[in-house]
C-alpha cells in the first residue's frame, strides 16, 4: 500500500512537470473559436465602438473593471446566483435527510473582455471572450470555465450591433 | 527507526520552507535565468501592433484579458482553460520591442521555459516576426 502511495506521488510530480511543458500551445479548435468570438464592423471609429461596447456591458448589468482606449480593451465582471433560493432550500433539506452537509453551486462570477482592433481605414475587428467561476455554498471554487457556446456569442454580437445603433442615435 | 524518519521528514520540511522574504522576492531563483526564458525581442518599433498581437495571442490561448495599459506597456489576463495568470510587458529598445511574459498557476510560478517558448512561438506567428533571444 505504502509503495503504491509513493508511486502515485511520484506520478503526480512527473505529470505536474509535463503539464507545464504543454502550456500555451494553441489547441486544435482555436481558429474555430476565434471565428465564433469575432465580428468585423464597417466602421473605422474604434472609439465609438468601444463606447457602444461599454453601454452594452452596462445594459447587461456588468461592472467595468478595466479599459484602455488605445489598445481597445474593456473588461467587466458580474456576480450572480447559480440557482434560486427555493432550489437551495430543497437541496439543504435533502442533504439534512441524508445526514449530509449541503454542498451546492451557489454563486457565479462572470468575466468578459472585449477587444476592438482597427483593421484598416474602414473596418474594426471586435473579439469578445466570456468565462465564469462558480463557487459552492462553502465559498470553494466548484467550476472554472471559458464559455464556448456559439449561441452566446451570436446573441452578444446581435446586441452589440443594436448598441452601436442606439449609441450612435444617442438613445 | 521511526525517530530517524521523523527527523528526516522534519529536516525536509525545514529545507522546503522558504522565509516570507524569500517568497516575496523570489530570492531562490536567478534573475538572469528567469529573464532569459521569459524575454524575447521582436524587430519592430510598432508598440501598439505588438500589444494588439499579444492580446490576440492570449485570446487564442483561452485568456480573458483583465488589464491593458498602453503607456506602461502591460497586458494581464487569466486563462480559464488552464487556470494560469499571465502578465506580458512590452518596452521599446532601439529598433526592437522587448516582450516579457511571466505566468503563474495558483500559488506556483510557471518556471518551465518550454511553456514560455510555446507562448512566444504563438506570438511570433501572430506578428509574422521572429522572436529573438535577448540574453
Amino acid at each position: 500500500m505504502k509503495k503504491l502511495i509513493y508511486i502515485f506521488m511520484l506520478g503526480c510530480l512527473i505529470s505536474a512537470c509535463a503539464t507545464d511543458k504543454d502550456l500555451y500551445i494553441p489547441d486544435a479548435n482555436y481558429l474555430e473559436r476565434r471565428n465564433v468570438e469575432t465580428r468585423i464592423f464597417d466602421t473605422a471609429n474604434t472609439k465609438e465602438l468601444l463606447i457602444a461596447s461599454a453601454q452594452l456591458l452596462q445594459d447587461m448589468d456588468y461592472t467595468i473593471t478595466e479599459s484602455d482606449t488605445e489598445i481597445g480593451v474593456i473588461t467587466a465582471t458580474k456576480d450572480r446566483n447559480v440557482m434560486p433560493t427555493a432550489g437551495k432550500v430543497v437541496l439543504t433539506v435533502l442533504a439534512a435527510l441524508n445526514n449530509q452537509p449541503a454542498v451546492y453551486e451557489d454563486k457565479q462570477k462572470f468575466y468578459v473582455s472585449i477587444v476592438n482592433t482597427k483593421l484598416n481605414g474602414r473596418q474594426t475587428k471586435t473579439r469578445v471572450t466570456f468565462a465564469r467561476i462558480v463557487y459552492d455554498n462553502l465559498g470553494k471554487v466548484a467550476e472554472i470555465e471559458k464559455l464556448d457556446d456559439p449561441a452566446l456569442y451570436t446573441e452578444f454580437f446581435d446586441k452589440l450591433g443594436q448598441s452601436v445603433f442606439l449609441t450612435a442615435n444617442n438613445i | 527507526m521511526k525517530k530517524s524518519i521523523l527527523i528526516c521528514l522534519g529536516a525536509l520540511l525545514l529545507a522546503a520552507c522558504a522565509t516570507t522574504n524569500q517568497v516575496a522576492l523570489e530570492s531562490k531563483t536567478s534573475q538572469v535565468a528567469t529573464r532569459n526564458y521569459q524575454t524575447r525581442s521582436f524587430d519592430t518599433t510598432d508598440k501598439v501592433n505588438v500589444m494588439n498581437n499579444i492580446v490576440a495571442t492570449m485570446q487564442d490561448l483561452g485568456f480573458v484579458i483583465e488589464k491593458a495599459d498602453k503607456e506602461i506597456g502591460t497586458i494581464s489576463g487569466f486563462s480559464f482553460t488552464n487556470q494560469t495568470t499571465m502578465t506580458v510587458s512590452v518596452r521599446p529598445q532601439g529598433k526592437s520591442m522587448i516582450v516579457r511574459a511571466n505566468a503563474s498557476k495558483g500559488t506556483r510560478a510557471i518556471t518551465e521555459p518550454q511553456a514560455y517558448q510555446n507562448f512566444f512561438n504563438a506570438l511570433s506567428q501572430s506578428l509574422f516576426l521572429t522572436a529573438n533571444e535577448v540574453l
